[in-house]
């Protein structure tokens, strides 16, 4: 038993930073989104669509509509997906796994963590 | 491309004299209009034609992602013209760079080029250029590339597959370490250029039809097998090109297999390649060419404020020069030549380039194949060169917020290039009291796309 205490520890040690290592840092956010999003997608209220739709307000949206009449592929229209975080989050690093048929070529962030940045910048963005 | 310095068509000599030593210049902002993107986006130094992993992805597609409907049609149209001042360490009156040209110290418009570019259709794309040569004043049909890919799940695994027709093995390719699309970018035409080069190097570039398969499979592995065949002489006649030149004996075969670890900020590439490839010699047989080769790769863009790239290639040429050899051209049935190259670049905030680079042909002693000339020739019988380049390039646009974005891009380019070794020496190597540092080569450009 002894033996499984400081394994236990750690868990919880996770299990507590888990939800403010999701909450992402929207500073960093910022940043890796111009470097890795902003080529495709702005993100100012009322910006164009570009290669990939305008992102603002994006989280909560649903999938595949709106953002000013942006073509989205059939397999994004009939995901049924919400972008709440969790699910950008899995979606930003795969995109392609997490919406198969997608036309978003991206093939994905680093991590997790990148990806957790990259939503908390977003959700200031509405 | 330039003409050979030496009079005898010594295969070897006419494959290498220019093609690939001095490159074909490719930029163009249709793309920027087509995607929205400023050139950044999916070039490193804000230029073209050097990829980045966005790049990468664009060009394996097809060249069809657009936003919104696309353009308007006469916007995939682009224009580009590169203009150049050559000096060299010492002149070569014995042997003009071309008809058109002094012997040393020469402004040229080297090339004035029109392009289209982008989606033709849902997966289908083009790029496609014609250029006026300013050296050798002639209308050509130039880079060919159009295709047909899709993006797709086989097995569970995010694959890109797709096919390109196109006009020279390895200008498919998606790196920056096979000859089509390696550095240096741009090199001076009006440069003694070495006596010898591999034919993957640019000798069938232009001159062949062919196409090839390719498929990016899980962003791990890339592959690509292609086959070409010669143009008729007529066709070559009405492109511009060459109708003289050696035809193949029967099709070229061109693999190349990658392994790559990318991320939209790095990349890290190592892969192998070859061609095989038989050259009709009239009246005496044909010579067989296998290439085969290495190379790597590793970008890193960070911020892209502090950007780092290295690119590599070792490529080997087997020659069997049954055509060459029975008709009393070369002194040998095999001859072998290898060329290595390597580069290291480093980009600040897009804008400032540096470059340096080391490369080294060497290559059998043929007394019959290389022999002395003027300027162009070996006294040794041997194709052996090596040196080093460097190069300072600034590109003042191209950024998201830059002037005329995305309708023009400028690059200007200072490109020093020196010779430790030239056609098999270091001093005298032509026979005729030239040394390889007299062919030492500065290069000013400017290169405008629009």
């Amino acid at each position: 038993m002894t033996l499984h205490r400081p394994l236990a520890a750690a868990a919880v040690l996770l299990a507590l930073a888990a939800p403010a290592f999701a909450a992402g840092d929207a500073a960093r956010g910022a940043e890796s989104f111009k470097n890795d999003c902003a080529a495709c997608h702005t993100v100012v209220q009322g910006g164009p669509n570009r290669v990939g739709p305008n992102l603002f307000g994006v989280l909560g949206a649903k999938a595949g509509e709106g953002r000013g009449g942006f073509h989205f592929s059939p397999a994004m229209a009939r995901s049924g997906l919400t972008w709440d975080e969790a699910t950008l989050i899995r979606y930003l690093q795969a995109p392609r796994r997490v919406v198969p048929g997608t036309t978003m070529s991206f093939q994905g962030v680093d991590d997790a963590a990148e990806a957790a940045d990259i939503v908390a910048y977003l959700a200031t963005m509405k | 491309m330039q003409k050979p310095y030496v009079p005898r068509l010594a295969i070897a000599a006419m494959l290498a004299l220019g093609v690939g030593w001095s490159q074909q210049a490719r930029a163009i902002p249709a793309f920027s209009r087509q995607t929205q993107e400023p050139c950044t986006s999916c070039h490193i130094g804000a230029f073209g034609p050097e990829l980045t992993g966005r790049g990468r992805t664009f060009k394996l597609l097809g060249y069809t992602e657009q936003a919104g409907d696309g353009p308007s049609w006469w916007e995939h149209f682009s224009g580009m013209v590169l203009g150049s001042f050559t000096h060299t360490a010492a002149g070569t009156p014995q042997a003009k760079p071309s008809a058109h040209s002094g012997a040393n110290d020469n402004f040229a418009l080297d090339q004035a080029s029109l392009f289209y570019g982008g989606r033709i259709y849902d997966h289908i794309g083009a790029f496609i250029q014609l250029t006026e040569d300013g050296i050798n004043r002639r209308f050509h049909v130039d880079n060919v590339d159009i295709r047909y890919a899709r993006q797709q799940d086989v097995l569970g695994v995010d694959t890109i597959l797709g096919i390109s027709a196109n006009n020279n093995p390895g200008v498919a390719d998606p790196y920056h370490t096979l000859p089509a699309w390696g550095q240096p970018f741009v090199a001076s035409a009006l440069a003694p250029s070495p006596i010898a080069g591999a034919i993957l190097n640019g000798g069938l570039a232009g001159q062949v039809y062919g196409a090839s398969a390719y498929a990016r499979v899980g962003g791990m592995v890339y592959a690509e097998a292609g086959i070409y065949n010669s143009l008729s002489r007529d066709v070559a006649h009405y492109g511009g090109l060459d109708p003289n030149a050696l035809q193949l004996a029967n099709p070229a075969t061109f693999w190349r297999v990658a392994l790559q670890q990318e991320t939209n900020r790095r990349l890290f590439e190592v892969g192998a390649f070859a061609m095989n490839a038989a050259l009709r010699q009239p009246g005496s047989g044909a010579d067989r060419f296998l290439d085969w080769g290495m190379d790597a790769s590793f970008q890193f863009l960070g911020n892209r404020t502090h950007m780092f790239t290295g690119y590599g290639r070792w490529l080997h040429e087997d020659q069997t020069l049954n055509g060459t050899f029975g008709g009393g051209n070369s002194a040998n049935l095999r001859d072998h030549l290898s060329e290595l190259r390597g580069n290291l670049s480093y980009w600040y905030q897009q804008t400032y380039g540096v470059t340096g680079g080391i490369f080294r042909t060497t290559g059998s002693a043929d007394a019959i194949l290389y022999q002395a000339s003027p300027v162009g020739g070996s006294v040794a019988g041997r194709p052996n060169t090596q040196g080093y380049m460097a190069e300072l390039d600034w590109v003042p646009f191209g950024k998201p917020d830059s002037y005329l974005s995305p309708w023009a891009n400028l690059k200007l380019g200072l490109q020093y290039t020196a010779f430790s070794r030239f056609n098999g020496a270091g001093q005298n190597y032509d026979g005729f009291g030239r040394n390889a540092s007299n062919n030492n080569t500065l290069y000013l450009f400017a290169w405008v796309a629009f």
